[in-house]
């Protein structure tokens, strides 16, 4: 019993220092027309921690800079505003969380799915789409060439699949194009 | 007995036992064949040239390349074809065992239920092993 109080003690004074560490002043990583301070790793931290989400130093840095590439590229396509100069705190964090959102779905929805894997999705799986009792009974190609909504239906689904690797490739491709350098 | 060399190492056995053994076509048996050679060879860039373009595009190709390599070090002895059946006008499933003998040198069997489609003309692989593709 003592030694899990004192493993419980250990563990909330660690993560007071990790916090006290985020919040001191300082540039953790730096791209073309941002900057990512210890202050904005340290109001993510707290912002995700909120809702039961905790990690470790890098995994917040590195959420950090997916949050602000993210912001960035949206904002250089048009699609939203990047966050006022003023914002700070868990505003701040607010916002660049919903432009991050904004911009993983553009690239989903921007994605050149092509139509041969909507189309062998739908051959490779009729039980998913029949509508009559024998698999036989309808010309599948019509079906097929009629259906927006089938194709609709199989796009997410296959987009939901491909959805990590997308955000992560363009992550990359994001840190090379904005030339970011951690501190 | 009909038997047919796959990709210089395994053959095939048609010989009708179960279900109906015939292949639709020509096409389709050389793509069988082809594919199963190189997943017998472990050889994931080439079998996943023949993957369905869903597959292609939802596999994660790491996992993929894991997954089918691992193959490559079995002893293959051959595979019985069980069952080739229609399921739509462009879907086929063919039923079979993979044989291979294992380091007791006893003959032991994995049973697939495979998938193509056609396309374009062309017959593509339906991947759809729950490992890899979760429904």
């Amino acid at each position: 019993m003592k030694i899990f109080s004192q493993l419980i003690l250990m563990s909330i004074v660690g993560t007071m220092l990790v916090t006290a560490a985020f919040a001191e002043g300082g540039i953790v990583a730096e791209g073309d027309g941002f900057v990512v301070s210890q202050q904005d790793i340290a109001d993510i931290q707290a912002y995700f921690s909120e809702r039961g989400f905790e990690s470790n130093e890098r995994e917040y840095v590195s959420g950090a800079l997916k949050l602000f590439l993210f912001a960035e590229e949206a904002a250089a396509d048009g699609l939203a505003a990047k966050p006022d100069a003023s914002l700070s705190g868990k505003e701040k964090v607010e916002r660049l969380y919903k432009l991050h959102k904004l911009y993983a779905s553009h690239l989903m929805e921007s994605y050149p799915l092509s139509k041969e894997a909507i189309e062998s999705y739908f051959l490779a799986y009729p039980e998913k789409f029949v509508n009559s009792e024998s698999l036989f009974d309808e010309d599948r190609k019509q079906v097929y060439a009629q259906d927006t909504e089938k194709k609709e239906w199989i796009r997410n689904k296959i987009l939901a699949a491909k959805k990590s690797r997308l955000l992560e490739t363009e992550f990359q491709r994001l840190k090379e194009k904005y030339h970011v350098k951690l501190q | 007995m009909k038997k047919q060399v796959l990709q210089k190492q395994i053959a095939i056995d048609e010989t009708a036992t179960i279900g109906n053994t015939t292949w639709p076509d020509q096409q389709l048996k050389d793509k069988f064949k082809e594919y199963w050679g190189y997943r017998c060879d472990g050889d994931a860039d080439r079998s996943f040239m023949l993957e369905a373009p869903y597959a292609q595009e939802m596999i994660f190709p790491e996992r993929y390349n894991n997954f089918i390599r691992g193959a490559k070090d079995k002893d293959w002895a051959g595979i019985k074809i069980v069952k080739i059946e229609w399921v739509t006008a462009q879907l086929i499933q063919v039923d079979f065992y993979l044989k291979y003998w294992d380091n007791e040198k006893i003959m032991r069997d994995i049973f697939f239920h495979d998938s193509w489609i056609s396309m374009g003309n062309q017959w593509h692989h339906a991947f759809k092993d729950l490992f890899l593709l979760p429904d």
